[in-house]
């Protein structure tokens, strides 16, 4: 995308209908109907008055709107209570104000590497107990012999 | 070597502010040539001039009216452009960094270039100042944005040299009877009526034939195409001035 430009982001007025596509490097802000896709490198605001039709992705997506589409929140997805999001969503980090409606899956991205490391020092774990656990009857046979 | 591209004050370079000018120049040392518009030559056919007797800085002195003339007859030539705004508290002074006419002169001395955008209204319309589009009551416009499509009722339509177009709804807002609603229920959502957007490129049709209008000059129709033409021209700005990102 393009160098970011100082000031503020993108911003879809209330009574304001957009069809396509909306990229912005800053902050995207919608307040009217968009149809189509919302994708901001940074945060991604759906006002109260919003109704988005599309995807959306952002760093951090707060949702105060109505949503029907998937939204892709890299850091933090917030739903307030007035949100409505009919869609698929995929977050770290997820949270669901009393009041908002909320109606399809989740998949909530953890820190994957992380996770392997942890996988694979849990297996390296049993391996040695399983070796100590073979050797002493190893010495026994011995000694019978 | 500095040309002075003069717009028709009162009192023509004899004025009061001209002759103020002349005197700072001169302490500072780059006194030029000075080139007053009058009915028999334009500020355009000075500025022609002036590049055709080969003066490497061309400066614009007046308001915004002038700046933009100027700026459009120089653009895309390898000259240094200056602007001594003589209006206090002039949007030129925040473009240039500078705050009055004495500032706007020693920034002419100091020499610092800022590689500067300017807005194309096609075909041939170039702006430093921006233009707008304003109607009576709210129209339902379109604005097509290249990768999107933007439309809705509207009373103002801003676009400046920054790649940003600003639409606003003076009129937006619940109803009556919504906003009695929200008064006895002590609800109160807040209305956001104005839309920005960053795009190089937008095409404006209006319902019917609007002016678009810069520095209070009419200067084209809807429809139109509005581009943003980068590094149009070199200009001279405060030593101080933050450089554009």
């Amino acid at each position: 995308m393009q160098k970011p430009i100082p000031g503020p982001g993108t911003v879809v007025g209330a009574n304001v209908r957009l069809n396509g596509v909306i990229k912005d490097v800053n902050d995207i802000a919608v307040h009217g109907h968009v149809e189509g896709e919302v994708i901001s490198d940074k945060n991604v605001l759906i006002g109260e008055t919003a109704v988005v039709k599309g995807p959306i992705s952002g760093q951090i997506v707060t949702v105060s709107g109505t949503i029907r589409g998937s939204v892709e929140a890299h850091i933090k997805l917030e739903l307030l209570p007035t949100a409505r999001l009919y869609g698929g969503i995929t977050t770290k980090e997820l949270i669901i104000r009393s009041g908002a409606l909320f109606n399809g899956k989740s998949a909530m991205t953890a820190d994957e590497k992380g996770e392997e490391e942890k996988d694979s020092k849990s297996k390296e774990t049993d391996e040695d107990q399983e070796k100590t656990e073979e050797k002493p009857k190893e010495l026994e046979y011995e000694r019978e012999a | 070597m500095y040309y002075y591209v003069v717009e028709s004050v009162s009192g023509g370079v004899n004025s009061r502010e001209i002759q103020r000018v002349k005197l700072l120049l001169g302490e500072l040392g780059i006194l030029g040539e000075f080139a007053l518009a009058s009915p028999a030559r334009s500020v355009e056919e000075l500025a022609a001039m002036g590049l055709e007797k080969g003066f490497t800085t061309i400066v614009a002195i007046g308001g915004g009216r002038t700046v933009n003339k100027v700026a459009s007859a120089i653009q895309g030539h390898a000259v240094a452009f200056g602007i001594i705004p003589l209006a206090k508290d002039s949007t030129l002074h925040t473009l240039t960094g500078t705050n009055d006419i004495k500032s706007a002169c020693e920034a002419l001395k100091f020499r610092r270039l800022q590689a500067q955008n300017l807005l194309l209204i096609e075909p041939n319309k170039y702006l430093l100042t921006g233009a707008s589009v304003h109607f009576t009551k709210a129209y339902s416009i379109e604005l097509d944005m290249g990768e999107f499509n933007v439309g809705g009722p509207t009373t103002d339509i801003y676009f400046t040299n920054g790649v940003q177009t600003r639409i606003l709804n003076r009129f937006a807002g619940p109803n009556v009877i919504a906003r009695t609603y929200n008064w006895l229920t002590g609800r109160s959502v807040p209305t956001f009526a104005e839309s920005i957007f960053h795009t190089p490129r937008v095409r404006l049709v209006t319902p019917a034939n609007a002016p678009v209008i810069a520095e209070n000059e009419i200067i084209a129709k809807t429809p139109i195409v509005v581009r943003v033409k980068h590094n149009a021209l070199q200009l001279i700005v405060a030593k101080h001035k933050q450089s554009l990102p």
